[in-house]
């Protein structure tokens, strides 16, 4: 019942702040419409085939996918928690940190992606677009894990990250350091495929790529079952690693925070 | 001031520096990676499109050099009652907001354009004349009094909404069109994006210019919108401190 009233307390701070709300969409509808316009003017070299339908649906589900699936707690935390000292207030209630912070972002995703979800729809309309969606009986329980578990990674990977500031105490170069990587590795740019090798092979072993480009072309019925099951166990898998290393992190940091501020 | 400011916060100093080489390498690997597979984007050919993308870093660095920092403050003075300090002072307040503070660390980012500018003109080869880089500086120039108008139009409502700290972000990513062709926007025959078309200008023109290609009808929008977005910030800005109640 505590999580439910946490996530209602949250949805209520949104509401208050509107505007706010509306400007973390508009940021990524931005930069997704100029990338489908910019393709709509692109003349190919020989032989290179992409179909602008393709791209066209790919840059909007990375715009719903984006608001939903990235998780931005790390400047709460790293900032407001553990730099000015506001984590003792978590530290004295009887609720873990970790999903604490989780039940708190949460709503901000879903209320984003559902105004995406209006706002690119609204769009596409207006625009014509014909996006192509293939979510099958069979594929769908799987698809629906492949998103928990995309939000679940970027979550940890964030934190984690803010988790730096126990030992850094200015972490905004590297928190934007790393922000610049995941955009480029999760496929934020271009479907990877269209990257170059080298690019290519270092998105596949690097986790963005789990956050970004699978979840967003799994709904778009590029995979078999079997392919979306091995998706869904790499995601585990690197959730299980990172997990384990934000769990050293939180128990080596919380012996440097002073509770006092930095 | 501000170099003491660097000094005393050393640390801060250096992750500017290390965003703003990290946002200045990925304009390039966005640009190297969008063009990969292109012959041309809206009559753009890839050296174009290159040293366009290139041009926006420099472009954008100074802007970022002398006034983002102002900018990015104006929503936390407003927000708590500060700008009174500001508004007392004998010197003009939209100077004052824009310019008290300035983000040297960006120096890293100018050189990084300059310098990229330069590599990509030698190494492929363009036929730049001298004419044509006073040419590009004339025209940046107006082209920041464009971003700057902007930033100050939006940045102005702050006085209404002061809790919209993330108002720069916005301003941020709405920079970005202009690392983009102008005929991108002209082409969609959309009246609403037309308006985006004098930030689009802010890098096109100067980097036609280097080739001593000028089209006089974007250099007169580029030339009028300069001078009355300009005029208009500044109404606005009077405008909007009617509404200025002084206790955040």
């Amino acid at each position: 019942m505590k999580w439910f009233r946490i996530i209602g307390l949250q949805f209520e701070e949104i509401l208050e702040y509107k505007l706010k709300s509306l400007v973390w969409l508009l940021l990524p509808v931005m930069n997704n419409l100029t990338l489908i316009l910019f393709w709509t003017g692109a003349v190919f070299q020989k032989g290179e085939q992409t179909p602008l339908n393709s791209l066209t649906t790919y840059y909007f589900l990375m715009t719903i996918c984006g608001l939903f699936l990235s998780s931005h707690v790390e400047y709460e935390v790293s900032e407001l928690h553990i730099k000015r000292g506001g984590l003792i207030n978590y530290l004295l209630k009887p609720i873990s940190y970790y999903w604490m912070q989780l039940f708190e972002e949460l709503p901000h995703r879903v209320l984003q992606a559902f105004y995406a979800v209006l706002i690119v729809g609204c769009i596409a309309v207006v625009t014509k677009s014909n996006l192509t969606l293939i979510i099958r009986p069979e594929t769908f329980p799987l698809i629906v894990s492949i998103f928990i578990m995309g939000y679940l990674l970027s979550y940890t990977i964030k934190l984690s990250l803010a988790f730096l500031a126990f030992w850094i105490k200015e972490i905004g170069g590297i928190s934007e350091l790393f922000m610049i990587v995941s955009i480029i590795f999760s496929g934020g740019l271009l479907p990877i495929p269209l990257y170059p090798e080298v690019l290519k092979n270092i998105a596949h072993s690097l986790p963005f790529i789990y956050v970004g480009y699978f979840p967003v072309t799994s709904i778009q019925g590029l995979y078999s079952v079997e392919a979306l099951l091995h998706i869904l166990g790499m995601q585990i898998v690197w959730y299980m690693g990172i997990l384990a290393v934000n769990r050293i992190m939180w128990v080596y940091g919380l012996r440097q925070f002073t509770a006092v501020g930095q | 001031m501000n170099i003491a400011h660097i000094l005393a916060y050393r640390v801060s100093a250096i992750n500017g520096a290390m965003a703003s080489t990290g946002w200045g390498l990925f304009q390039l690997a966005w640009v190297f990676m969008l063009t990969d597979r292109v012959q041309e984007v809206y009559g753009w050919s890839r050296d174009e499109l290159v040293l366009l993308a290139m041009g926006y870093i420099l472009v954008i660095g100074i802007f970022h050099f002398f006034f983002s920092r102002g900018f990015e403050d104006f929503s936390y003075v407003v927000n708590r009652g500060e700008l009174d300090t500001y508004l007392l002072r004998p010197i003009d307040t939209q100077f004052l907001v824009s310019t008290l503070r300035i983000r040297i660390t960006n120096i890293v980012r100018i050189s990084l354009g300059l310098g990229s500018m330069i590599w990509w003109i030698t190494y492929r080869q363009l036929p730049v004349t001298f004419e044509g880089v006073i040419m590009f500086v004339i025209l940046a120039l107006i082209g920041i009094v464009v971003i700057f108008s902007f930033w100050f139009f939006f940045s102005s409502l702050l006085i209404w909404y002061p809790n919209l700290n993330n108002l720069s972000d916005f301003l941020y990513t709405f920079n970005g069109f202009a690392r983009f062709p102008v005929e991108m926007m002209l082409r969609t025959g959309n009246i609403i994006l037309y308006l985006l078309v004098p930030l689009m200008l802010v890098v096109t023109v100067p980097v036609k210019a280097l080739f001593w290609e000028f089209n006089p009808t974007y250099i007169f929008i580029l030339c009028i919108s300069a001078a009355s977005l300009f005029v208009l910030s500044r109404m606005f800005w009077k405008f909007a401190l009617r509404s200025y109640t002084s206790v955040g």
